[in-house]
């Protein structure tokens, strides 16, 4: 008996590509970034420091939604153009046996940190507005405003999340654990991250240059991306068009700093090792790898260390960040449905500003999207505290 | 299904004392440098030591394939912290090592490091669900022949900050002041005589929960954490909750239940039949045991 | 400079929650990072905080600060040589 795949019938996203999956390709396929100025959010790093802002104030995002309070997380806002672009595609908009599997990290902070500065300040406070702080709250808001009758579910393992909400939703698919599966992320800008990672000195002031050896940091931006997952036995049934196949997964450990990786990226190594033998592949069958390549001095020698350990023949690797921003918990999300466009239209997304490979690497990435036959993407996330995740799709 | 509770440990204001669950007011912290290494020790915020502290009594002489974690508010205090530092000092350069600390996964990935282990690493924050996601996430790992034994360690803290802004907000919710402490299982698929098995596990709508009940025997005990809902009079039933409570109570309950298990068998050969009950106004949640 | 010295013991046993530690058990010569106080690159990102907050002195990144701080003495050796110049 053929074992049973898991499918994508739906993809939604709302990025600083721009909104929906067309914009986005343009985008990825123009070779035109979404990083500039801060110009939304209000904080004194705005002139130093350039991300990946989607420009829409929360009150227009929210008039464009059913929500009426000011305390809706942006998040969420951002998500719900998200869900609906990818229920629409796979002709579930009206059903609600939907499990969601939702990944955030910072949940509402982008309001709770308003008001506690009021407070701090000694300023009048709705307190009101602390109810959607956290993760598990952006999960029940959007499953509540959809009427998903399924789990609800909300994890929160920092840039890996959205990856591990899509690698454990493809698993409950295959175990009849859930029908229908939206999974997916969203994280908004806001003070608490930009100055967290300030703190942390890996932000550049320019524009990124991952995987490139003159990168110095990397830029921010936020997102929102879901995907519709279900079994292939189901989707043939029902007539949906399958996009492509969720067909490896790989969850591990770096187990050596909070905020930094190995040098011989030991957690990357295993999860891509852990992806390739879930999906029944060999390291020779990855067409692309959409890395995770933040830009930092430390991820992207990393990172590709434990790519040139995993792969002897490195194939085509960029990082989209160079697009996006490192857009947090929604990147892993954001990242898998490109990986799917690159499948669709037999495309490779570069690292854009890329120019030289970065010493003790013997491949390098390249600067421009071009085309190529695409059977099997490979995608990394790799987060704060060891967590490494690693999804490989392919071709419907 | 083959699934058993190895280890447990806790940091719970719920004991068992000669087969009475008390419940205390504030639990005394433990000395915890007699587990964790004093010098790592200075950074870390309540929830980390006391999460760090119930999963290495936890995993004592076990090795694990995975590390999976809960947390409904997740690291408040250093999240406040870092607040706090942002606004005094206007955005200009903070410390970072609140914002590092900060993250919901901070206990995972530190009990990674700690550990050596570089296997499935997961934390879920779903408010009163967050435990019992993680429980069945652990389950479905052992099911799916991913690895043998998983830790599973629920955690939240209620720093005073946390607590005075949630005594502020206008309406009731489901976070219970005192809803601060650690709760670490280690599951595994290896039996051994007199070990706790889970048998099953389940969210089924509260409109069925009095039938679901009534089919079992009279003498399945039941350690109960619903906010509201309250169990029919019986010697075996157990009500846990007496004003508001948080998803670590949830852990709690079947760390009492795991107690009271072993204070049972010491009396009787046969089999002991307890279930752990928890959730939200609209679902219970169901952790089927047998001793 | 003793002065210095005593206020910078002090300073980091703050910051970097030493609390084990006391003023007169760090010696000013004795190593930081690595070993002797065994501090870490999270301390050293803490470090540079101290540095520019507490005494004006900016500094690039982390590399930086474990480069030039190696011991309490090196630390107020650097202070006392940038405020001339700052």
């Amino acid at each position: 008996m053929a074992k049973n795949r898991v499918v994508i019938t739906g993809m939604g996203i709302y990025s600083p590509l721009g909104k929906g999956l067309v914009a986005n390709h343009t985008s990825l396929y123009e070779n035109r970034h979404g990083i500039s100025n801060i110009s939304i959010l209000q904080t004194r790093l705005s002139d130093i420091l350039p991300a990946g802002e989607i420009k829409c104030s929360n009150d227009e995002l929210r008039a464009g939604t059913r929500f009426t309070s000011k305390f809706i997380p942006r998040s969420v806002l951002l998500s719900t153009f998200a869900i609906e672009e990818a229920l629409d595609q796979a002709g579930l908009l009206a059903h609600k046996n939907i499990d969601l599997y939702y990944a955030t990290t910072v949940g509402g902070i982008d309001i709770s940190e308003n008001l506690v500065e009021s407070r701090l300040q000694r300023d009048e406070v709705d307190y009101a507005g602390f109810q959607y702080h956290d993760c598990g709250a952006s999960s029940s808001l959007l499953g509540d405003y959809y009427g998903f009758t399924g789990r609800r579910y909300a994890i929160s393992t920092a840039c890996s999340s959205s990856a591990n909400c899509i690698g454990k939703a493809a698993q409950d698919i295959l175990t009849g654990k859930s029908m229908y599966a939206l999974a997916g992320g969203a994280d908004a800008l806001c003070r608490f991250t930009l100055n967290g990672f300030n703190s942390l000195m890996i932000l550049d002031k320019d524009l990124s240059n991952p995987m490139d050896n003159r990168r110095r940091g990397l830029n921010l931006g936020e997102a929102a991306a879901f995907l519709t997952l279900e079994s292939e036995t189901n989707a043939i049934e029902r007539g949906a068009t399958i996009l492509g196949y969720v067909s490896g997964y790989g969850n591990t450990n770096d187990s050596h700093h909070q905020t930094a990786s190995s040098e011989v990226g030991i957690g990357a190594q295993l999860a891509m090792r852990a992806a390739l033998k879930d999906a029944g592949l060999q390291p020779k069958d990855i067409s692309y790898i959409n890395a995770h390549g933040t830009g930092t001095i430390n991820n992207d020698l990393s990172e590709g260390n434990a790519v040139q350990e995993v792969f002897e023949k490195v194939p085509p690797i960029a990082s989209t960040k160079s697009y996006t921003g490192h857009t947090l918990a929604a990147s892993g999300s954001v990242e898998a449905i490109f990986s799917v466009l690159s499948l669709q239209y037999n495309e490779v997304y570069p690292s854009l500003r890329f120019g030289e490979a970065i010493e003790g690497h013997r491949f390098a990435s390249f600067s421009e999207c071009y085309s190529t036959e695409v059977q099997h993407v490979l995608s990394n996330a790799l987060g704060f505290g060891g967590n490494c995740s690693s999804l490989i799709f392919s071709k419907a | 299904m083959d699934i058993y509770i190895a280890q447990y440990n806790a940091i719970s204001r719920y004991s068992l004392h000669n087969g009475e669950i008390i419940e205390e007011n504030i639990k005394p912290e433990p000395e915890y440098e007699t587990v964790l290494d004093p010098r790592s020790m200075r950074r870390l915020s309540k929830i980390l030591k006391m999460g760090l502290y119930t999963s290495l009594l936890a995993i004592r002489n076990i090795k694990i394939d995975g590390i999976i974690c809960a947390t409904s508010l997740g690291c408040t205090y250093d999240t406040y912290a870092f607040l706090n530092n942002l606004v005094e000092r206007k955005e200009n350069l903070l410390t970072p090592t609140p914002f590092i600390q900060s993250t919901h996964n901070t206990l995972a990935g530190t009990l990674g490091i700690i550990t050596g282990n570089h296997g499935y690493n997961m934390t879920w924050s779903n408010r009163i669900f967050s435990f019992f996601d993680a429980l069945e996430d652990a389950i479905s790992r052992i099911m799916l022949k991913k690895g043998n034994t998983f830790l599973v360690t629920a955690t939240d803290e209620m720093p005073e900050n946390i607590a005075s802004i949630i005594q502020m907000m206008p309406f009731s919710t489901t976070t219970n002041l005192k809803g601060e402490g650690s709760s670490s299982f280690v599951l595994s698929n290896t039996y051994s005589p007199g070990i706790l098995q889970i048998v099953s596990t389940a969210i089924i709508p509260i409109s069925i929960l009095d039938n679901y009940l009534s089919q079992l025997s009279s003498s399945t005990h039941i350690i109960n954490t619903h906010p509201t809902y309250k169990c029919s009079p019986s010697p075996y039933h157990h009500d846990l909750i007496h004003t508001s409570r948080s998803m670590i109570d949830d852990a709690f309950g079947l760390c009492i239940a795991c107690q009271y298990a072993d204070f049972l068998k010491q009396d009787t050969d046969t089999p002991i039949d307890i279930v752990c009950l928890s959730g939200d106004n609209e679902n219970t949640s169901l952790i089927q045991l047998k001793k | 400079m003793e002065d210095l010295i005593q206020e910078l013991k002090e300073k980091l046993i703050a910051q970097l929650n030493l609390k084990h530690l006391t003023p007169e058990s760090i010696d000013e010569n004795e190593p930081l990072f690595g070993t002797g106080l065994g501090l870490d690159s999270i301390d050293a990102l803490e470090i540079i905080v101290m540095m520019e907050n507490d005494y004006g002195i900016k500094l690039d990144n982390q590399n930086e600060a474990r480069e030039v701080f190696t011991s309490v003495h090196s630390i107020a050796e650097y202070i006392q040589k940038h405020r001339m110049h700052g």
